[in-house]
């Protein structure tokens, strides 16, 4: 049980500054920064001419498209591209065959399997315009999509969490012999599995309670408001998001530590799980207590705004996505400075830049934001989000790092 | 809540730390944490007229208006809004004082000037505004619904005094001025107000009268506005009320914020539209609302508009005072397609009255 799998694609890319940092990575993240505006005004804005950003549309489609790009590159490794493809290949043409065919398979998901498959077939709360379809008080369009959408953000971050869980803690075990496909299958599979029975008891009690009268027959009632101050999920939402950072920094800033540390696989396995679920719950507490502390009040139960439990809840993922957003732009951009320091001076080096980072990132969000995104100034506003924003970036950032190669100031080496 | 309180110290301390040394400051002002709790008097009673508060008839149809235009953080002034679907949120305040003297506070000015021109003559509001009679007039927020129809006020009377938040935007401020016409959202004035105006913060209340005080929230609206501003009443052995436009800082916010702010607030009554099912959807967090309104124990609950028919009829059927209006509304040329042939009338709608003393 302790064999690993080859080392896959994604994690033996070597890349060369054309320039030497950290112009390098200035300049490259000065360039995602342009993109990310002009993606956003075209795509996202209020303003815009498409207007994703209703704001769960938009939400919904970006986080679609990071757990396809999670699929295809950490479980699939590329698959079904060629190694040779993705090693030699023009940077320009896999760069946009990767970005296009994830994207594609991102809006099937959601416009196809969500919205016209299991929505049309199955879990009709998945799908706006099938709810609009079933009529009744309240299910009209707009609110009715954005509820649709809610619910798949609420499972496809529960896919990413487990896909990303399962590979940093059990690698592809128990499926490390056979080929590439089979168990990258095998991965998708089960972690879709994990991701469906998470939803139902984690989730779903919400979703059967967001419709009037509620459901009471197809769900419990939200079991967590004790604990929460509020039946909304979202406080579920406020633990998953920082356990799955803590999952990408453990991958990306601490070099695999310290689940790598322990080399049976079932119990570096287990011991993943546990820690990183415990970690990502006391991270959402103390997130809640810097939040009392900095907003002068604790939540009121049944409030709105800021003091709104549920906004409380959510602005944790928030503030995780925007630290995630800093790790990012270090790892991808400044080659994971530093690098020469030990492994635990690097690690903690890099978590502070990745924290202080995020900090800065949502000051210069919340202030100048609003005018770049056409956005209106303020928290709390209800369904407004800064995730829609800071996952549209990442995925532009892993787009340009890996499928792209950093083009034009790095190149594979 | 234990598990919450288990690290808040700890986590208190290290904020600090961090926050100290990267030398990030507040992202929003503190709007709840007054030094001091403010004195704003008494009065003895304030009725509330619904002048209207069907801003829209049908929600579905006000929902695909926002959806077909990008949904609802798109600008209110970008949505070609089906102009037959439309009408206007306005109130007529009359409040007594302990002396006996009266004020008349005309709150928010609908949205179709066709609309708000037939509210304002069916309930005499046409005639206190011709006649002066009006004591001040407070636009709550820059919302279509209770902002556009400003020109039916101005031709009545230019100099109305008026109240309206700071954070309106460029084209607010043009309508105001006189000078703004949109034909996509088909919405114009070529009337400049020109009395006394009154441009509130939030960084302070305005105490209009004994008892009868102002105060700003500064906050993001969907549909691209900013701010709203809400009433507090203190009246005499009773408590505070609150009347609201769309109350977008939230029912409880408001009144927990009066008891922080306000010398001696205890909680008795609320009216307006409180935004929470504004379009007859649901969500687990409207429950929240339901709980939390029970435990401040508030006496009446004069509730329409953006408080959603559905959560009115379930705050109704957990026990809420919600106050029943009659059946007045239904003399009014059109009425909302949500809530006629229910049982029971759980908005004060359109001609409804209700007394807080």
């Amino acid at each position: 049980m302790s064999s690993e799998p080859e080392p896959s694609l994604l994690n033996n890319r070597q890349y060369e500054s054309v320039i030497p940092q950290p112009w390098a990575g200035i300049i490259n993240l000065a360039l995602i920064l342009i993109i990310s505006e002009i993606v956003w005004y075209v795509l996202f804005s209020p303003g815009g001419p498409v207007s994703l950003y209703t704001p769960n549309v938009g939400l919904a489609l970006v986080i679609t498209i990071l757990m396809v790009i999670h699929w295809g590159l950490d479980a699939f490794d590329f698959w079904p591209f060629s190694r040779s493809f993705i090693q030699k290949g023009n940077v320009i043409v896999k760069g946009f065959s990767l970005l296009v065919f994830y994207i594609a398979i991102g809006v099937i998901v959601m416009f196809g399997i969500y919205y016209n498959v299991i929505g049309r077939f199955g879990a009709i709360f998945f799908s706006g315009p099938q709810l609009i379809t079933s009529g009744g008080l309240g299910q009209y369009s707009q609110t009715a999509i954005e509820n649709g959408c809610y619910a798949q953000i609420m499972m496809n971050t529960c896919v990413i969490f487990f896909t990303i869980l399962w590979l940093t803690g059990f690698g592809y075990a128990p499926w490390n012999s056979c080929g590439k496909v089979t168990r990258a299958f095998s991965v998708w599979v089960s972690c879709l599995l994990l991701a469906v029975i998470a939803f139902t008891f984690l989730f779903f009690p919400h979703i059967a309670y967001m419709f009037y009268p509620a459901q009471t027959f197809m769900a419990a009632p939200p079991w967590w408001t004790n604990w929460s101050m509020t039946q909304s999920s979202l406080f579920h939402f406020g633990w998953i998001v920082p356990s799955l950072v803590l999952l990408y920094w453990t991958r990306m800033l601490w070099e695999g530590r310290p689940f790598s540390l322990i080399k049976t696989t079932w119990l570096r396995g287990i011991v993943t799980i546990i820690s990183i679920t415990v970690a990502g719950i006391i991270l959402m507490l103390v997130a809640d207590s810097i939040m009392s502390w900095y907003f002068g009040s604790e939540a009121i139960e049944g409030g709105m705004t800021t003091e709104q439990p549920a906004w409380r809840w959510n602005h944790v993922a928030e503030m995780a996505m925007f630290m995630q957003t800093a790790a990012a732009i270090l790892y991808y951009y400044f080659d994971n400075w530093p690098t020469k320091l030990t492994l635990p001076m690097r690690a903690a080096v890099r978590t502070l830049i990745a924290v202080i980072g995020g900090l800065v990132i949502a000051k210069l969000y919340y202030v100048i934001g609003p005018s770049l995104l056409n956005l209106v100034p303020g928290l709390g506003q209800e369904g407004d989000t800064s995730l829609a924003w800071t996952v549209m970036f990442l995925i532009l950032v892993i787009s340009h790092a890996v499928f792209f190669d950093g083009f034009p100031v790095k190149k594979r080496s | 809540m234990n598990r919450r309180d288990f690290l808040k110290d700890m986590a208190a301390a290290g904020t600090a730390i961090t926050v100290a040394s990267t030398g990030i400051g507040p992202l929003i002002k503190k709007g709840y944490a007054a030094q001091k709790k403010e004195d704003i008097g008494q009065c003895k009673s304030v009725k509330v007229t619904c002048v209207s508060e069907t801003a829209w008839f049908d929600s579905a149809r006000m929902l695909q208006d926002i959806k077909d235009t990008g949904g609802a953080m798109v600008s209110s002034y970008a949505h070609p809004w089906t102009q037959e679907n439309i009408g206007g949120y306005s109130a007529l305040l009359e409040v007594e004082q302990l002396d006996g003297s009266k004020h008349t506070i005309l709150m928010d000015t609908n949205w179709r000037q066709e609309w708000c021109d037939y509210v304002f003559q069916k309930s005499g509001v046409d005639k206190l505004l011709e006649n002066k009679k009006i004591d001040i007039m407070v636009i709550t927020h820059e919302h279509h619904d209770h902002y556009w129809g400003i020109k039916s006020t101005l031709k009545r009377w230019q100099n109305v005094p008026l109240v309206i938040p700071s954070t309106f935007y460029p084209e607010g401020k043009a309508l105001l001025a006189g000078k703004y016409k949109n034909d996509i959202a088909k919405v114009d004035n070529d009337i400049p107000h020109t009395g006394p105006l009154e441009v509130l913060g939030p960084d302070r209340l305005l105490k209009l009268y004994p008892g009868v005080a102002v105060k700003m929230f500064d906050l993001p609206i969907m549909n691209r506005v900013r701010g709203e501003q809400n009433f507090y009443f203190n009246i005499k052995d009773k408590g505070i009320v609150t009347v609201t436009g769309c109350c977008h800082a939230g029912v409880i916010n408001l009144m927990t914020w009066a008891q922080r702010n306000i010398e001696g607030a205890k909680p008795y009554g609320c009216y307006g539209g409180f935004h929470i099912a504004a379009f007859e959807n649901w969500d687990p967090k409207f429950d929240d609302i339901i709980k939390a309104v029970k435990k401040l124990d508030i006496q009446k609950l004069g509730c329409n508009h953006c408080t959603g028919w559905v959560w009115a009829q379930k705050a109704r059927a957990e026990g809420l005072p919600i106050v029943l209006g009659t059946q007045k509304y239904k003399e009014y040329k059109k009425i909302p397609t949500t809530g006629p042939g229910a049982k029971d009338n759980v908005y004060l709608r359109n001609g409804d009255e209700i007394v807080f003393s």
